[in-house]
């Protein structure tokens, strides 16, 4: 990605995360973050991307956007930060929202020094994992706040933690009266909702970054594995049919690195011009997701559908990815202005 | 044409009267509510479908089959799809049955056609191997003649129902000849004999119903061979026209896609909406369906009238692509949903997600399931090399 970051910079930083991913294993956020030094590049998305789209090359299981998100957030709110090693994550789906933070119904009510918060968070991705939660809450029924969680104070607080389809670890959050000191309260009282849709399209240009690793592995993927699995006397990549539909795979590829750049170029833009642009990016994302994600198994034949080769692992984080923080739909809508 | 006759929709009535009031409920329910089922389930709806001598389907009258006309056979799929009963496992009743019916010896008709109508048998079907999928003919999997007896030697995979099945059908290569069609055998063996080794393959929707199964000198008399020596890939072609349009299941499309609109009814939308008023999701659902609408008149075309290998294969893509495309409308009605990876063994399996709505774990799970239906029996691309060789023949 071009930007504040020169060109050898970039490619320093690119060659230290692969290194490190390359050597395999289920590599542990804190160890992660630690050796890389994550600090300060957690806040800029810059740097963000080139290490996203790696750990997506790599398919790494690791809490980067919600960590850097969290820290983005705690940040501006002027909250004390985390260290980099510890997982945090921000808790805003409900099961009466689709995407829209709008819709969001949790209250939090002033109690005494602090707060009592209620509400149900849905799958909240690493939350049983985090050490900080943002929740997004009304407080006192006026407008959006962000609340920090301690997820160990359990009192008043029911979380069920399973797997998701990428294999990240998630949770449902029930709070019942669950009760919060004053500072729990991060940023302005009822003034979340700018700041929460920043957060979005700045989570949204990481994970954007992470989709061209995982798509770029998979053209790869399939590629060398037509080229090697034989059927009818020759490989299966000497058909021209086969060749074409791989080209249509890097042709999607392509305009999702383009669209990654389109992303986090518009980072600092003014947020009507960031949203469209962010928009933008997420439905061709998508839409490659889809495309090379299809393909992916359908050129592997019987073997893209096991759970031993890497494809379909690849296949299901980026199926998470278009929805984590909203869908093609939403983003259409955003654009359209509707 | 593609109204049913006075008798046809008689009988429908009396199919949908059965699954109505004699079809086992607890099936029903577990296929309603997600999860998924266990064999003594099957064996409980094959039991009550063969109770009124309708599990049978495609098999003739005088070995305990159906008869059906294939009218009669497509309402009595479309009943049972519709009412959420078990599908038919096909690999014993719809797979070898009719081959049995048609090719076997006196023998293995009294021995293996009862024991599958009483449920006493399940069958897997051996025939993709490890280099052999869309290339079937290039099959290695060797049965050696030895006296009285068959050595049979190689790798079988994507046998699905293999943890279920007590039998095996192979085709086996019993000789090397000219063309790769020839020289091939169709040879049973128990799954439990000496040599046979059953490893279970996890698929990405976390199920493990398939596995690849290694033969290692496993020792079969002859008698368990169906038919003649090496005419194997003409028997399977002659049960492929009669089975040709088994993968329609137009039935389960129309059931799913009517699910969506009530699930879409429970799905929040933006503003305090649901989603079954939304029109994005509603035209994209009507897009699949108007779609449907097309494919099942083609298949009551087909039905009532000949069927060339060039509209099978055409069906085959189209029925198979409409499936999926049925998948894909309902991870995308998901939305977040979709995201929640359950086991769903248990009757209580969506307790696990108590914020997340139970139809996004079943959606994800079809959608990843279902990517296969393009490429098992004969892959899409496979389908195309058929259709482009009857299109050339034309302009010749």
């Amino acid at each position: 990605m071009s930007g504040a970051l020169a060109d050898a910079e970039q490619a320093m930083l690119r060659d230290t995360v692969r290194a490190y991913l390359a050597k395999g294993g289920a590599p542990r956020w804190s160890d992660f973050a630690d050796r890389l030094g994550l600090g300060t590049t957690l806040l800029d998305v810059q740097p963000g991307v080139i290490i996203a789209e790696e750990i997506g090359r790599a398919r790494a299981r690791l809490p980067f956007a919600e960590v850097a998100t969290t820290a983005w957030l705690l940040d501006r709110c002027h909250a004390p930060a985390l260290p980099p090693t510890a997982i945090a994550t921000v808790a805003w789906a409900e099961p009466g929202v689709r995407f829209d933070f709008a819709d969001i119904a949790a209250q939090a009510r002033r109690e005494g020094d602090g707060w009592r918060l209620d509400g149900t968070k849905a799958v909240v991705g690493w939350a049983a994992e985090a050490e900080a939660i943002i929740v997004a809450a009304h407080a006192d029924g006026d407008g959006l706040s962000l609340f920090r969680i301690d997820p160990a104070r359990t009192d008043g607080l029911r979380l069920s933690p399973y797997p998701t389809i990428d294999g990240h670890p998630a949770a449902d959050l029930v709070f019942e009266n669950h009760a919060l000191p004053a500072d729990a309260l991060i940023g302005r009282e009822g003034g979340a909702l700018a700041l929460l849709e920043q957060a979005r399209d700045r989570a949204l240009a990481l994970l954007a970054a992470e989709a061209v690793g995982l798509l770029d592995s998979l053209l790869e993927q399939t590629i060398a594995y037509t080229g090697q699995r034989r059927q009818f006397g020759q490989p299966i990549a000497a058909f021209q049919a086969l060749q074409h539909r791989m080209v249509d795979m890097y042709l999607e590829c392509e305009l999702a690195h383009s669209s990654a750049w389109l992303a986090v170029e518009a980072m600092s833009e003014a947020p009507a011009t960031r949203a469209r642009a962010v928009s933008s990016a997420m439905v061709n994302i998508a839409r490659a997701s889809r495309f090379v994600g299809q393909q992916a198994i359908q050129l592997h034949g019987g073997m893209g559908m096991t759970d031993e080769l890497p494809v379909g692992h690849y296949v299901k984080r980026a199926m998470a990815i278009e929805v984590l923080w909203a869908d093609s739909d939403w983003h259409l809508a955003r654009i359209a202005g509707l | 044409m593609l109204k049913l006759t006075a008798d046809e929709a008689a009988f429908q009535d009396e199919v949908r009267a059965f699954f109505a009031r004699d079809y086992p409920a607890h099936v029903v329910a577990k296929n309603k509510a997600g999860q998924r089922l266990t064999k003594a389930d099957h064996i409980d709806a094959q039991r009550a479908l063969n109770a009124r001598g309708w599990l049978g389907v495609g098999w003739p009258r005088e070995v305990g089959g159906t008869g059906w006309t294939p009218i009669e056979r497509y309402i009595f799929d479309q009943e049972l799809e519709y009412a959420h009963a078990a599908g038919v496992i096909p690999m014993a009743v719809i797979y070898i049955g009719p081959i049995i019916a048609a090719f076997g010896s006196d023998a293995q008709k009294a021995e293996w056609l009862p024991a599958i109508l009483e449920s006493r048998a399940f069958w897997a079907q051996g025939y993709s191997e490890p280099e052999a999928g869309s290339d079937l003919a290039s099959l290695r999997f060797s049965a050696v003649r030895d006296g009285d007896d068959y050595i049979l030697n190689g790798t079988k995979i994507w046998t699905s129902g293999a943890r279920w099945a007590d039998w095996i059908f192979c085709l086996a290569r019993t000789s090397r000849e000219e063309r790769k069609q020839q020289g091939i055998s169709l040879i049973c063996a128990p799954l439990g004999l000496p040599g046979i080794r059953v490893h279970p393959i996890r698929l990405i929707d976390g199920s493990d119903e398939l596995a690849r199964i290694e033969f290692d000198d496993v020792r079969v008399p002859v008698t368990n061979r169906i038919g003649d020596e090496g005419q194997a890939w003409h028997y399977a072609n002659v049960l492929l026209k009669t089975e040709r349009l088994s993968y329609a299941h137009i039935g389960s499309k129309k059931r799913d896609l009517a699910a969506l609109l009530e699930q879409a009814a429970k799905l929040p939308a933006r503003g305090g909406g649901t989603m079954d008023r939304d029109p994005v999701f509603r035209l994209a659902h009507a897009r699949v369906e108007a779609r449907l609408a097309a494919i099942e008149a083609s298949i009551l075309r087909a039905l009532r009238g000949e069927i060339s290998m060039a509209t099978a294969a055409a069906l085959k893509i189209a029925c198979t692509e409409c499936a999926q495309a049925i998948t894909e409308l309902a991870i995308d009605l998901a939305g977040r949903n979709r995201l929640p990876m359950l086991d769903r063994t248990g009757a209580d399996w969506a307790d696990a997600a108590p914020a997340a709505a139970p139809f996004g774990p079943v959606a994800v799970q079809s959608y990843l399931f279902e990517r296969a239906q393009t490429i098992y029996g004969g892959s899409t691309e496979v389908q195309k090399n058929i259709i482009w060789r009857a299109l050339a023949g034309m302009a010749r």
